[in-house]
C-alpha cells in the first residue's frame, strides 16, 4: 500500500506526468476501447490500485 | 491587412483597462479595432462608461468592445468538451462518466484552457472585421499560464503523437501476421485502427498540434502580437512586472515599452521610474497621475493623446 501511495503521489518523478486536461478530454472519445480494457483490468486487479482506478468505475 | 493583437498585462489595479481602452481608442483612429476584457472582474465597461456584453458593442467610431463572461465561457468549454464523451461513453455501464466529468470541472488547468479557447475564438472571429484586437487580460498569474499553454500543449501533443505512431506501427506488424484485428464493446464490433488515416486518436492529435503550433507562431511573431506591460511606480508592481517579463521573454513574446501609470502621486516617483527603467532594461513611458479619473471615451481619448500608443501596435 505504501508503494501505491508513493506511486500516486510521485509518479511524475518516475516519468509518468499527466498531460494537459484539455488534451485528455479531446482524446478520450477516441479511446473507448482502451478505457474499456483499462476499466476491466482495474476491476479484475482486486487490490488497492484497482480500488483507486475504481474511483471512476461503478 | 493581417490582424494585430495587443495584450494589456499587469498587476490588478495598475490601470490595465484604462491603458487598453486608451490604446484601442487611438488605434481606432486609423484602423477598425476591437477591445476585449477577459478579466473575470471586468472594468473595461466602467472605463469606457458603456454597458458591455459578450457581443461586440460599438463604443466609438471604428471601435467595438466586449466583456467576456468567463464563468459562462468555462461552462461552455466544459459542455463542448464533454458532449462527445457523453455520446461515446454514456452507454458504457462499466464507466461512471458523470463522476469523471465532475472531477474534470475542478481539475487544474481547465480555467486556463477555457480562456485560451475564448481568445482563439475571438481572434478567429475578429480577423474578418477588425485590424487590431486589444485584450484587457485577467490578473498576471492566469494570463501568463494561458499564454504559456500553446507551447506546453504543443510539446505534449508532439510527444504523444510519436508514441501513438509507434503503437500504430506495432499494430500493423501484428495485422500483417495475424490479419485484421476486431474488438467488441457492448455488442458493437469494430476494426482496430492500424494506420494514421483511420485512427481517431491520431487525427485528434494532429488537429491539436496544428492548432497549438498556429497559436505559438502567432504569439511569437512580433508583426502580429505584442505585450503592453502596465505598472505603477512602486516596488510591488516592479517585482510582479519583473517576474512577468521573465516568463513572457521565455515564451518569445514581443514586449513593447513598459507603461508606468499614475506617476507623480507620491514624492520621488520620477526617481522610481528611472530605477524601474534601469532594472527592467526596457524603454519606459509614463502616464501622470490624473486628479480626475479618465472615465468615458472623451477622457480616455485625452490619455491616448498624451502618448503614442501606436508604439504598442505590432508590425
Amino acid at each position: 500500500m505504501e508503494n501505491i501511495l508513493a506511486l500516486l503521489l510521485f509518479s511524475s518523478f518516475l516519468g509518468l506526468p499527466s498531460p494537459p486536461s484539455d488534451l485528455s478530454l479531446r482524446l478520450m472519445p477516441h479511446m473507448v476501447r482502451e478505457m474499456h480494457v483499462m476499466s476491466r483490468r482495474a476491476s479484475d486487479l482486486d487490490d488497492v490500485s484497482g480500488e483507486v482506478a475504481g474511483m471512476f468505475i461503478d | 491587412m493581417a490582424l494585430k493583437i495587443v495584450y494589456s498585462v499587469g498587476k490588478g489595479g495598475v490601470g490595465k483597462s484604462t491603458c487598453a481602452g486608451a490604446l484601442a481608442l487611438q488605434s481606432a483612429r486609423r484602423a477598425a479595432t476591437l477591445v476585449v476584457s477577459l478579466d473575470p472582474a471586468h472594468n473595461l465597461g466602467d472605463v469606457l462608461d458603456c454597458a458591455l456584453s459578450g457581443q461586440a458593442t460599438e463604443v466609438a467610431d471604428n471601435l467595438s468592445a466586449i466583456e467576456v463572461d468567463m464563468d459562462a465561457a468555462i461552462a461552455r468549454y466544459l459542455a463542448d468538451s464533454t458532449r462527445k464523451l457523453q455520446d461515446m461513453y454514456g452507454y458504457l455501464k462499466t464507466i461512471n462518466i458523470d463522476g469523471y466529468l465532475e472531477a474534470m470541472k475542478l481539475s487544474p488547468g481547465i480555467e486556463e484552457y477555457a480562456t485560451l479557447q475564448v481568445m482563439e475564438e475571438l481572434i478567429s472571429g475578429a480577423a474578418d472585421r477588425f485590424q487590431v484586437l486589444v485584450f484587457d487580460t485577467p490578473p498576471t498569474g492566469l494570463t501568463l499560464r494561458v499564454l504559456a499553454l500553446p507551447r506546453v500543449s504543443l510539446l505534449w501533443g508532439e510527444r504523444l503523437a510519436g508514441l501513438r505512431r509507434d503503437i500504430l506501427d506495432r499494430r500493423q506488424i501484428i495485422r500483417n501476421i495475424q490479419g485484421e484485428r476486431r474488438y467488441v464493446i457492448d455488442g458493437t464490433e469494430q476494426a482496430l485502427a492500424c494506420e494514421e488515416k483511420n485512427d481517431g486518436v491520431m487525427k485528434e492529435l494532429n488537429d491539436y498540434i496544428s492548432r497549438m503550433r498556429r497559436l505559438t507562431q502567432m504569439q511569437s511573431d512580433a508583426a502580429i502580437s505584442r505585450i503592453m506591460l502596465v505598472m505603477n511606480p512602486d516596488r510591488l508592481s516592479l517585482y510582479e512586472t519583473k517576474r512577468a517579463l521573465t516568463t513572457l521573454t521565455s515564451l518569445g513574446l514581443a514586449i513593447g515599452p513598459v507603461i508606468v501609470n499614475k506617476v507623480g502621486l507620491k514624492p520621488g516617483d520620477e526617481q522610481t521610474v528611472l530605477d524601474i527603467g534601469r532594472e527592467l532594461g526596457l524603454p519606459i513611458k509614463t502616464i501622470p497621475f490624473l486628479p480626475i479619473e479618465p472615465i468615458g471615451v472623451a477622457a480616455l481619448g485625452s490619455v491616448a493623446d498624451m502618448m503614442d500608443f501606436q508604439e504598442w501596435i505590432p508590425g
